[in-house]
């Protein structure tokens, strides 16, 4: 195991994504009790679309900003249009989470039809490689990283000292309590999806731009993600981040060590394991049920 | 003339004139064909995620029928071709030939992708005697032994590893790593490629790695290659995954000689490995896309004209190729044209040059007609021919 650190430098810097994508989730769920399995897809949407802004001449800084706003704003339109009228309830989760599913695989055959099924290369924002204990990591990856950290510190601080994070901490805790406290639940739902498909945008963009803009872009990375909610906590912020990270670091380790063939196999049976002794997740609490 | 002469004539002329029209009878009501039309039918992947192979597939059979439409098509008839989408998934591709055959009446299914779907589709095939003709895939299963309604034209997957390796093995190549999707059809094309090694080198070390199918993050991957150190690496897999690998280990500066099979020869993995894939080799089906074969020259002007769409590209030229020599296997079917007859008419093909793809031969006994293939390579951002075409099972 002499190129452990590599191996983790490469794991972390595939995590980044992971943690976003994670983070996103985390973020929807806690305001409207949605687990969003269109997130993935609307965040492809949100990279197609700045792929043909490039195409038009929009720079790439540009074109990024473009698949965030688009992302976003796509998020608000389905937290409105198809979640927020089924109601609260147990039965409607169940239905938003069926009604998000079915709004992936919508969003991906649209794609295919507008885009076409063959996958658009994107430049990398700075070309070039650098060396990380001994791996040469693209820039590119290098960049992505550090703006997926930075977009975390972001949220963190955002959620710890904004009036509308605390707004949103609040109506996460409890919807009713907020409300009489005068917290508008729907705005902060809205704002709540714009923030996590934002976030998985940002993810989807700096994958694409590694491999290539396709549709089925993040469903790998998605797949990934979910590991990352789980073993962090689906109610914590944090540990969504940190079970981003660790799952990209298992991954790489399984792979470089144990089996390229069953990596998946190798990182879900230490999730598993994790889960059985703390079926929370590491950083994620105790759901109670509201009476 | 005696009376008993003119009755026996009247008969003769009764019987004759019966034969014809039941032989008139025949040729009308045979599935799919009438006097000035045949009707074929297909299946692809037109959605999902092999789209990517199946879309131009089905152009460069757009392309080869238009044109040959527009020059009168085969024998006065014109060809219909109706297509249906399976998105890659078994039970469309059967609910496909149901329709096709039950509603469509189509004659036979012609240049059909892609291996895993399409077979499903054959028990009620046989069940119903339709001919499967020019399939866009294959496996060494539908040809050996011999089906009586399969006929093809593309080399097998298998043939293609056997080639590479062989390949790799005449070029002094002595520690080759066989990195393929871990996924029973891959594995079984990967396994092909030792054999080649050994047929050309029997001291070379040949390694197997199998790899999680959708892997897109090869960076361990590329480490633990780094630390075999392989002088030459066949990958059996996606394009996707391949241009992934390749630019990990430009990144990682792991230096080796990189192979693929034929399925990867497109312009996609030139566009998405960049300079990650150049001096990649493989081995094509058919000649080069920008090759001056007139053949290949007919299929740009026919893209263009009929699927204008789609640039070309390998996988358009290969099913145009497959097309062109469907349509010769109809041509040499004898009258009345049925789902027998068709069959005969491909059994009668014989070193059929389509200035695309290898020389087709098909027999009774052999219903495979080519098991040719042409080595490439990405030179300067290209595909580039080396040499002429080689049987891919053969010692060359």
């Amino acid at each position: 195991m002499h190129d452990l650190l590599p191996v983790i430098a490469a794991g972390i810097v595939s995590g980044s994504a992971y943690a976003l994508l994670a983070l996103g989730i985390v973020i929807i769920f806690r305001s409207t009790d949605t687990v969003n399995f269109a997130i993935g897809d609307t965040a492809t949407l949100g990279v197609f679309v700045s792929v043909t802004a490039m195409q038009a001449g929009a720079p790439v800084a540009v074109a990024l900003l473009i698949a965030i706003t688009f992302a976003g704003f796509f998020g608000v339109a389905t937290e409105r249009l198809l979640v927020r009228p089924l109601g609260p309830g147990h039965k409607s989760l169940f239905i938003a989470l069926v009604v998000t599913i079915g709004l992936g695989l919508l969003i991906h055959a649209a794609i295919g039809a507008i885009w076409g099924h063959r996958p658009i290369t994107i430049a990398p924002m700075v070309p070039g490689t650098v060396s990380v204990f001994g791996v040469a990591l693209t820039w590119n990856k290098v960049i992505a990283t550090a703006i997926a950290i930075v977009a975390m510190v972001f949220v963190a601080w955002f959620f710890r000292f904004t009036t509308v994070g605390v707004a949103m901490r609040a109506s996460a805790e409890d919807h009713f309590a907020a409300r009489v406290v005068g917290i508008n639940p729907g705005r902060i739902a809205a704002f709540a999806w714009a923030l996590g498909c934002g976030l998985a945008a940002i993810a989807a963009f700096f994958l694409a731009m590694e491999t290539s803009a396709n549709a089925n872009l993040t469903i790998s990375a998605l797949f990934r993600a979910f590991a990352g909610v789980f073993l962090g906590g689906l109610t914590s912020m944090p540990g969504a981040a940190v079970g981003g990270f660790a799952i990209g670091i298992l991954d790489n380790i399984a792979g470089r060590y144990l089996s390229a063939n069953y990596r998946d196999t190798i990182v879900f049976a230490v999730i598993v394991a994790v889960l059985f002794i703390k079926p929370a997740g590491f950083l994620g609490a105790g759901r109670k049920e509201r009476v | 003339m005696s009376k008993h002469f003119m009755y026996r004539l009247a008969g003769a002329a009764v019987l004759a004139a019966s034969v014809s029209i039941a032989s008139l009878a025949v040729a009308q009501d045979a599935p799919g064909v009438s006097k000035d039309e045949i009707k074929l039918g297909a299946w692809s992947a037109l959605t999902g995620q092999f789209a990517v192979y199946g879309v131009p597939g089905v152009a460069g059979q757009t392309a080869y029928y238009g044109s040959l439409n527009e020059a009168g098509g085969i024998n006065g008839r014109k060809i219909t071709v109706i297509t249906e989408d399976h998105a890659y998934n078994p039970q469309q591709a059967v609910a496909a030939a149901r329709k096709l055959v039950d509603s469509d009446q189509v004659l036979a299914i012609q240049g059909s992708y892609a291996t895993g779907p399409s077979a499903a589709t054959f028990p009620y095939l046989e069940e119903q005697g339709v001919p499967y003709i020019m399939p866009y895939g294959g496996a060494l299963d539908w040809y050996e032994p011999v089906r009586p309604l399969i006929v093809g034209a593309q080399t097998l997957l298998d043939y293609q590893a056997r080639a590479l390796g062989r390949w790799a093995g005449k070029d002094g190549f002595k520690n080759v790593l066989v990195v393929h999707a871990a996924v029973a059809a891959f594995e079984k094309v990967a396994s092909n490629v030792e054999p080649g090694v050994r047929s050309a080198s029997q001291d070379a070390k040949v390694e197997m790695m199998p790899v999680k199918l959708g892997t897109t993050d090869y960076a361990p991957i590329a480490l633990e290659i780094a630390g075999k150190k392989p002088d030459a690496i066949v990958f059996i897999g996606t394009i996707i995954e391949l241009s992934a690998m390749a630019k990990e280990l430009k990144q990682q500066n792991v230096q080796t000689q990189l192979f693929t099979y034929g399925g990867n020869v497109t312009n996609d993995l030139i566009n998405l490995g960049g300079e990650a894939v150049e001096g990649l080799r493989s081995v094509s089906l058919s000649y080069t896309i920008d090759s001056d074969q007139p053949a290949v020259q007919e299929y740009r002007d026919a893209l263009a004209k009929f699927a204008p769409n789609e640039k070309p590209d390998y996988g358009s030229l290969l099913t145009y190729g497959l097309a062109k020599i469907a349509a010769e296997g109809i041509r040499l079917a004898d009258e009345p044209l049925t789902r027998e007859s068709l069959v005969k008419g491909f059994e009668k093909l014989k070193d059929y040059d389509s200035g695309i793809l290898g020389k087709v031969t098909i027999t009774p006994e052999n219903h495979l007609g080519t098991t040719q293939v042409l080595r490439v390579e990405i030179k300067d951002g290209k595909w580039s021919q080396i040499g002429e075409f080689i049987d891919s099972l053969g010692e060359w």
